[in-house]
């Protein structure tokens, strides 16, 4: 894939790709309006300061729709087989072998993605967090301040923008158990 | 050890280097011992990257992929050809040239080659150039935006060595022009190696045209250059008026585009965008555990261990530094080098703070676009659909001229430290 | 055992060299079973990544600028009260003193355990152009730190944040008018060559707070705890005894290099200082107590 001849694969077999596909599709359009908004959050940025009244917060805004473009980014190449590879093997082997990568390759996709769930599950302490019954009570209780870290012009939590983490996870499952499907049903055609 | 292996035999197989980097830097904590790192792993990800200068990245493809699409590049590019003599590669030394023009404004790699990328490839292709070599030549020429002042490299050694970013700015002058002269030397070769076509002669009607039909086009540069110098934006929201105005030509003007089409292109923005901001993110996670574990102290202490001469010493250094490149972003590698290589030079070496400076900001300059994992390269390979490996192939000539550049400056230094040579 | 310490200073900087003194004396003092490693310049994040470091016990000690304390808890911002102390050497009299140390309690809630308090120079103001008045209606970068800006605003100025790699070309291209910079800032970056005056305001402190992990801290022996306290105590009052000394020295090189240094009064805010007072005081109470214990110091 590249962003030259970019297109949005069409036609999707069975409910899980039919899942995936539709998950990609509202990523790529939040994407595409978060790309929008830190345009127009410069040109403002500009505008303002040019005119005397800097909008102080509209910085670390930005920035932070750009992280979460990331990890939005992350999950979208998944579905869109456009994650960068060095890519040298892949390329010499005939058919059959290659599609035999491709599922291990979706195989250690699926791994991974396992693993930074874990991470991710224990790090946002949900039954602690209940347990707890505030963020601050859990924050004494385990020195986790995740649910208190604020923002520093925004006025509003850390946790909000965090929670891109577990969403694009999540989607990011979803697309890659619908590829493992494809390679599976692939590798049954003679 | 096992993270090291681990790491290059799944690049090998062709699993997402993104992936790949943050799979190491798991391992990593895991055989260090310092488990307690997993904790806040998913804030420190996120935090990796929260950093304004970054923000060039999303909005100068956003730039790139406006002038592609709304017929700027092309007629900004004939307009160039139309001033250019008729000699060989000619569209080569036209792309050159708007390289460095664009590098005294702009401070950033990934910006400038993002922007030129789209405005150039595409009409070299037109003229006859194979797609991948101009892709490499656009590429190569965004090397001089850090090297050629304002830097953004630069300005951040300034801050870890306390040094006047003015007078680092002024000893990076003369090694960018040599630079641009060394990548000038290289297309010839590659000129008359690839046989690559001769500007046409043009009549001076068919001149006047060209720069008649550019007259709005050149609005968009004039907008970068002018918001700068003039005071009125910072370079990240330089590219955000200059996409204004490419919308408002592209639409109004030259009719190449309808408002309608925004979307595909934001969109289009936020895939490739994504992708390489999640691939600087994951770099930037196994940087900081490898910081963790002392790494850069320990390479440090080791290289000071090997050197007997300010020589010696500088060589390791480029070579340690070409190392780190060919993951770590420059930022983050002036940030985790700096600190320690720079007293050892200066105190134990008597190197120059300045030329040590530019060397250590050039070479990692260098990793944008070296292979696994360099945030240039990747762009330039979504944007112009050359694979990364192709176009990293293709660069060896380039890389060699920086390399060259280096090593001249790596010897120069080492002859003038008070240590002697 | 390995130890960690982070800081955002560069390795020339007086905190950085004070981190590596006191990695030295805790590798002496311990006969090496101690050992300290420093990551300056920010090597481990920026200070809110840190604080997450320290709040996990990743990290053990660090220097921090009440920048990221106070936006946590408001209570840290009425150390950079303005024209609270006279001069250097009572500012770092009040940071030794009853409300400051009071002050750290504050830190136990945000999983940190105090150990002193340092200091950089005292904030001065690097103008583009010249002075007519006032500062009302320049941009002037300052950190996004609510007393701060409310400051700013409250002297009719534009404050501008800006990520310190921005400021040097912002400043150079005139995005903004001015900044809130110190003596020693102004002379490394050459700041003075771009201004058309630098104004000797000296109106506010600019402290560092040395923290441990709260978390790490209960795992220490109290033999060790109280070794590291006392360590990291001689090397905050050795900071906060230097930056007189290092102000005087940069203020002397700004002169030699040239620069117009202008020595005004609080007048160029108009009318912000007491206005700030009166809105701040009802804000954060402890701001009374460290008004009248400055004001002891300033007779
Ligand atoms: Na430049
Ligand atoms: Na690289």
């Amino acid at each position: 894939m590249s962003g030259a001849d970019l297109h949005i694969p069409q036609a999707p077999h069975g409910p899980l790709a039919r899942l995936s596909h539709l998950v990609m599709r509202a990523e790529a359009a939040l994407g595409g309006a978060i790309c929008g908004v830190i345009f127009l959050l410069m040109l403002a940025s500009a505008t303002f300061r040019g005119l005397r009244h800097p909008l102080i917060w509209a910085d670390e805004l930005a920035v932070h729709l750009m992280v979460c473009l990331a990890f939005l980014g992350a999950s979208l190449a998944i579905a869109l087989r456009g994650h960068m590879t060095m890519g040298l093997l892949p390329e010499t082997l005939p058919p059959r072998p290659r599609a035999w990568l491709a599922l291990a390759g979706d195989v250690l996709i699926l791994m991974f993605l396992l693993v930074m769930a874990l991470v991710i599950w224990r790090w946002l302490d949900l039954p602690g967090l209940i347990r707890a019954g505030s963020g601050a009570a859990l924050a004494q209780k385990t020195f986790s301040f995740i649910y208190t870290d604020p923002t520093q012009t925004l006025g509003i939590r850390k946790i909000w923008f965090w929670l891109i983490m577990p969403a694009t996870g999540l989607t990011g499952l979803i697309h890659v158990t619908a590829q493992i499907a494809g390679d599976l049903r692939d590798l049954r055609q003679p | 050890m096992i993270a090291g292996l681990s790491f290059t035999v799944l690049l090998l197989l062709g699993a997402p280097i993104a992936f790949v980097l943050v799979a190491a830097a798991l391992i990593l904590i895991h055989e260090g011992g310092n488990q307690i790192l997993l904790e806040g792993l998913p804030q420190q990800f996120f935090a990796g990257i929260e950093s304004y200068p970054l923000l060039t990245l999303p909005l100068f493809i956003l730039l790139g992929e406006l002038m592609g699409a709304g017929g700027i590049g092309r007629r900004l590019l004939a307009f160039a050809a139309a001033l250019m003599l008729p000699v060989r590669a000619g569209l080569a030394y036209v792309n050159l040239l708007a390289n460095l023009m664009m590098a005294s404004v702009l401070g950033s790699t990934v910006a400038q080659l993002t922007v030129m990328s789209r405005l150039a490839v595409p009409e070299m292709e037109r003229a006859g150039y194979p797609r991948d070599l101009s892709a490499a030549v656009t590429s190569a020429g965004g090397l001089l935006a850090p090297v050629l002042p304002p830097s953004m490299n630069l300005i951040v050694f300034a801050a870890v060595a306390q040094l006047p970013v003015g007078d680092l700015f002024r000893a990076a002058l003369l090694p960018g022009l040599a630079l641009a002269l060394a990548f000038a030397l290289v297309i010839g070769w590659l000129g008359w190696r690839h046989n690559l076509p001769r500007i046409g002669r043009q009549s001076l009607s068919a001149r006047l045209n060209a720069a008649r039909a550019a007259l709005p086009a050149l609005l968009v540069p004039a907008v970068v250059v002018g918001s700068i110098l003039g005071s009125v934006a910072t370079p990240t929201e330089s590219a955000a008026l200059a996409s204004l105005v490419t919308i408002l030509v592209a639409v109004f003007v030259y009719r190449e585009m309808r408002l309608s089409d925004l979307p595909r292109v934001l969109v289009r923005t936020a895939v490739t965008s994504g992708a390489v901001l999640y691939l600087v993110a994951a770099a930037q996670l196994l940087g900081w555990v490898m910081t963790f574990g002392n790494l850069p102290h320990e390479a440090a202490a080791m290289i000071r261990d090997l050197a007997d001469s300010p020589l010696m010493f500088l060589i390791l250094m480029n070579i340690l530094l070409l190392l780190i490149g060919t993951v770590l972003e420059p930022v983050p590698g002036i940030i985790l080098t700096a600190p320690v290589l720079l007293p050892i030079a200066t105190d134990v070496y008597g190197i120059d703070p300045l030329a040590f400076g530019v060397i250590l900001c050039l070479n990692l300059a260098l990793g944008l676009l070296t292979p696994p994992v360099g945030a240039g390269l990747y762009t330039a390979s979504l944007m112009t659909g050359v694979s990364a490996g192709r176009l990293s192939w293709l660069l060896t000539p380039f890389f060699g001229a920086v390399l060259a550049v280096l090593a001249g400056l790596t010897v120069i230094t080492a002859l003038q430290s008070s240590v002697g040579g | 055992d390995e130890l960690r310490i982070g800081l955002i200073t560069p390795p020339p900087h007086q905190w950085t060299r004070s981190a590596e003194a006191l990695a030295a004396a805790l590798d002496q003092e311990t006969g090496g079973r101690l050992k300290l490693a420093v990551f300056p310049s920010g090597q481990l994040g920026s200070e809110a990544q840190m604080l997450q470091q320290l709040q996990s016990g990743a990290l053990d000690l660090a220097f921090l600028t009440v920048g990221e304390l106070t936006n946590r808890d408001e209570a840290f911002g009425i150390l950079t009260a303005p024209y609270l102390v006279k001069d250097a050497e009572a500012a770092a009299k009040l940071l030794e003193g009853p409300t400051a140390l009071r002050l750290q309690d504050h830190l136990g809630p945000l999983g940190l355990k105090g150990l002193g308090y340092g200091m950089a120079g005292m904030r001065i103001v690097a103008l583009s152009k010249p002075l007519d008045g006032t500062v009302a209606g320049r941009k002037i970068r300052t950190v996004p730190l609510a007393q701060e800006l409310d400051f700013w605003t409250r002297a009719g100025a534009a404050p501008t944040p800006l990520p310190l790699p921005e400021l040097f070309d912002a400043y150079t291209n005139g995005q903004i008018d001015g900044m809130q910079i110190d003596y020693e800032g102004t002379f490394n970056n050459r700041f003075h060559d771009y201004s058309a005056v630098v104004l000797e305001t000296e109106h506010m402190i600019f402290p560092m707070v040395a923290v441990a992990s709260a978390r790490k801290w209960q795992h220490w022996t109290p033999e060790d705890q109280a070794l590291i306290a006392r360590l990291v105590a001689e090397e905050t009052a050795r900071i906060r005894e230097a930056y007189p000394q290092i102000d005087a020295d940069y203020r002397a090189k700004l002169e030699e290099a040239g620069a117009n240094l202008v020595r005004v009064g609080p007048e160029v805010f108009g009318d912000a200082v007491a206005t700030w007072y009166e809105h701040w005081r009802s804000r954060t109470p402890l701001l009374v107590e460290l008004e009248a214990e400055a004001k002891a110091l300033n007779e």
